[in-house]
């Protein structure tokens, strides 16, 4: 009998299981893996240059220092690219994500820190990340010229409604029933880690949508542009991301989630 | 803020220490402390064997095979294996059975009787269980009835430890068995009682904790309900009502230790609620002194008092304690 030999497997043990994400991911994961094709029809046929579809790409913070945003109009000045990545998010070698962009942002006490010990959590603890959404030079593409440290992607509502409805369009489902004003949380889960969203209704209508927590792997500057969406469009229905489908779903049924109160 | 709920046979209690008043950071307290007790739930759906459907009860019926088990089965089983071997069987999973046959067969909270078949099984031991960490896959060799009690109660008390670290200073209470993270809202190292084994609502002593688990083993829980024997701790070794350690004589203390004495509480301070619940079982079990021993190896503190109330402790038990040391003082 070792000293600490006991200690060591117990704590390799409590760290496998909750890097696991048992609870957090395993359900939600197979959920998920039947939601990712349940929430939108696969799109083989479709054209790129369905608004709806189109996959938008966080913005380098160089081009636009302050707007995370673009909206569907903005993606002409995007690659060529597929539509839609479906299958594996993340995938490396991905137009959008550079390798260094999968490395885990914001990891959530997890498997990076594999110590044998548990105390060791107060130092790879989340900070608990307030509205900010993220540190977006994470997304930065080599070619851009690096930005003066971008404010943080405070995604308040800037983005005028009209300039989504503007769009030709809008395919997109306008949530009819009023909701009741207030601020309203909501969690949304993912294989890759949580997403807890705050929507304020104020007069019916969605003012403000934001990312209150990102407990994901990835940086949570991928979903950046999708905020604005849901109060764009009034409705949880955000575009697509590719290669990060799953932050895009987690954050899809926090919104939803958050909603779901304010029925 | 804090709540607390009837969990695990127990009441599990959580609060994380914090006077943000806005509606953001209470909502953010209570969202975590919803995902800490989900691990409670998802634990004891998993691991509980009062439950024929829960997945530990699914692979006892299946003797003779590999089976391939889940994380959250898997993990706990194979440390509570390990424990098992390092202790000579002081502490053994596979006492389920015996606990049945002494009447510990009703879910505490719900009273729901709960008979499995391999109740009727005797003899197994911790032997009996085979795990492959590769493959994680279990083969059980003969009917017997698992308990992971303590191990599930520790390993949820670990995992929801885990998912308030963001907080800091936090404290879970499961049945008085305690993980206490950071400081108390005075920004102190939080203040645990140990119970008095003897003296109801009395506190036989108390220490100052950060960042650590401490779990009690005591004789004075849950009287056995078919039978007179008293305590829900058995002796896995011989099927007897344990605390009756061996024939030894000195404690750590230096003072003789009649040899008919038994354990009344052992308690211990690990910095995993799993590991320090399973240890002081098997401590309590070992008895005075090869419990104290067996407390020692593992580098583990803590402290056993006898059924005639003599104290004994780790070595380092009454040192500074380390981890107050580290124990920053967060801002919440």
């Amino acid at each position: 009998m070792g000293s600490n030999r006991l200690m060591a497997i117990g704590s390799a043990a409590v760290i496998g299981v909750y890097a696991a994400g048992f609870f957090k991911t395993k359900a939600a994961a197979d959920r998920f893996a039947a939601d990712s094709n349940v929430r939108r029809p696969p799109p083989p046929s479709e054209p790129v240059a369905s608004a709806d579809r189109t996959v938008e790409r966080v913005t380098p913070p160089a081009a636009d220092p302050r707007g995370t945003r673009i909206g569907a109009g903005a993606t002409a000045a995007l690659p060529p690219m597929p539509a839609l990545v479906r299958a594996d998010d993340h995938v490396p070698g991905k137009p959008v994500s550079s390798p260094a962009a999968a490395e885990p942002a914001t990891i959530q006490a997890t498997v990076a820190n594999a110590l044998p010990s548990i105390t060791v959590a107060a130092a790879d603890s989340v900070p608990v990340v307030a509205p900010v959404v993220t540190s977006p030079e994470v997304v930065t593409p080599p070619p851009t010229p690096p930005a003066p440290p971008p404010a943080p992607v405070q995604v308040a509502a800037p983005q005028p409604i009209a300039t989504k409805r503007a769009e030709p369009d809008p395919p997109v489902r306008v949530q009819a029933a009023p909701w009741k004003d207030g601020t309203y949380y909501g969690w949304g889960k993912s294989r890759h880690g949580d997403i807890q969203a705050v929507v304020v209704i104020h007069g019916g209508r969605i003012t403000n949508a934001l990312v209150a927590q990102c407990l994901t792997q990835y940086s949570c500057s991928w979903i950046a542009a999708l905020p604005p969406q849901v109060v764009g469009r009034q409705s949880a229905e955000v575009d697509y991301v590719s290669g990060a489908t799953q932050s895009v779903n987690a954050f899809y049924y926090a919104i939803v989630e958050a909603l779901s109160h304010a029925k | 803020m804090i709540r607390t709920v009837p969990m695990m046979g127990t009441v599990v209690s959580i609060q994380i220490v914090g006077h943000g008043s806005s509606d953001a950071a209470r909502i953010e307290r209570e969202s975590a402390i919803d995902r800490a007790l989900e691990w409670f739930s998802q634990v004891e759906a998993c691991c509980t064997r009062f439950d024929d459907q829960s997945e530990l009860r699914r692979l006892c019926v299946r003797v003779g095979e590999p089976v391939v088990v889940s994380d959250m089965l898997f993990a706990p089983l194979h440390f509570a294996l390990t424990v098992a071997a390092e202790s000579g069987g002081a502490f053994d999973p596979t006492v389920g059975g015996p606990m049945e046959a002494r009447g510990f067969d009703a879910n505490h909270r719900t009273g729901t009787l709960s008979r499995s078949a391999g109740a009727a099984a005797s003899g197994a031991s911790f032997r009996d269980v085979v795990v492959d960490p590769a493959e994680r896959s279990v083969t059980i060799l003969r009917p017997l009835t698992l308990d992971l009690g303590a191990v599930a109660k520790g390993l949820a008390m670990d995992l929801a430890a885990r998912e308030l670290q963001p907080f800091g200073n936090f404290a879970i209470d499961a049945g008085g068995d305690l993980y206490l993270g950071g400081t108390n809202a005075a920004a102190e190292a939080w203040t645990a009682g140990i119970r008095h084994p003897r003296e109801e609502r009395a506190v036989i002593e108390t220490i100052r904790l950060s960042n650590v688990a401490v779990c009690t083993s005591g004789d004075y829980e849950r009287a056995g309900v078919a039978t007179d024997s008293g305590h829900h701790i058995l002796d896995p070794r011989a099927n007897v009502v344990s605390g009756a350690g061996g024939s030894s004589v000195i404690g750590a203390s230096g003072q003789a230790v009649p040899s008919a004495t038994a354990v009344a509480s052992a308690t211990v301070i690990a910095p995993s609620a799993m590991v320090a619940d399973a240890l002081a079982t098997a401590a309590f079990v070992l008895g005075p002194v090869a419990g104290l021993t067996f407390l020692e190896q593992n580098g583990v503190r803590g402290v056993m008092f006898t059924s005639t109330l003599q104290r004994l402790a780790t070595k380092d038990f009454n040192m500074k304690h380390p981890e107050l040391d580290d124990a920053a003082v967060r801002r919440t």
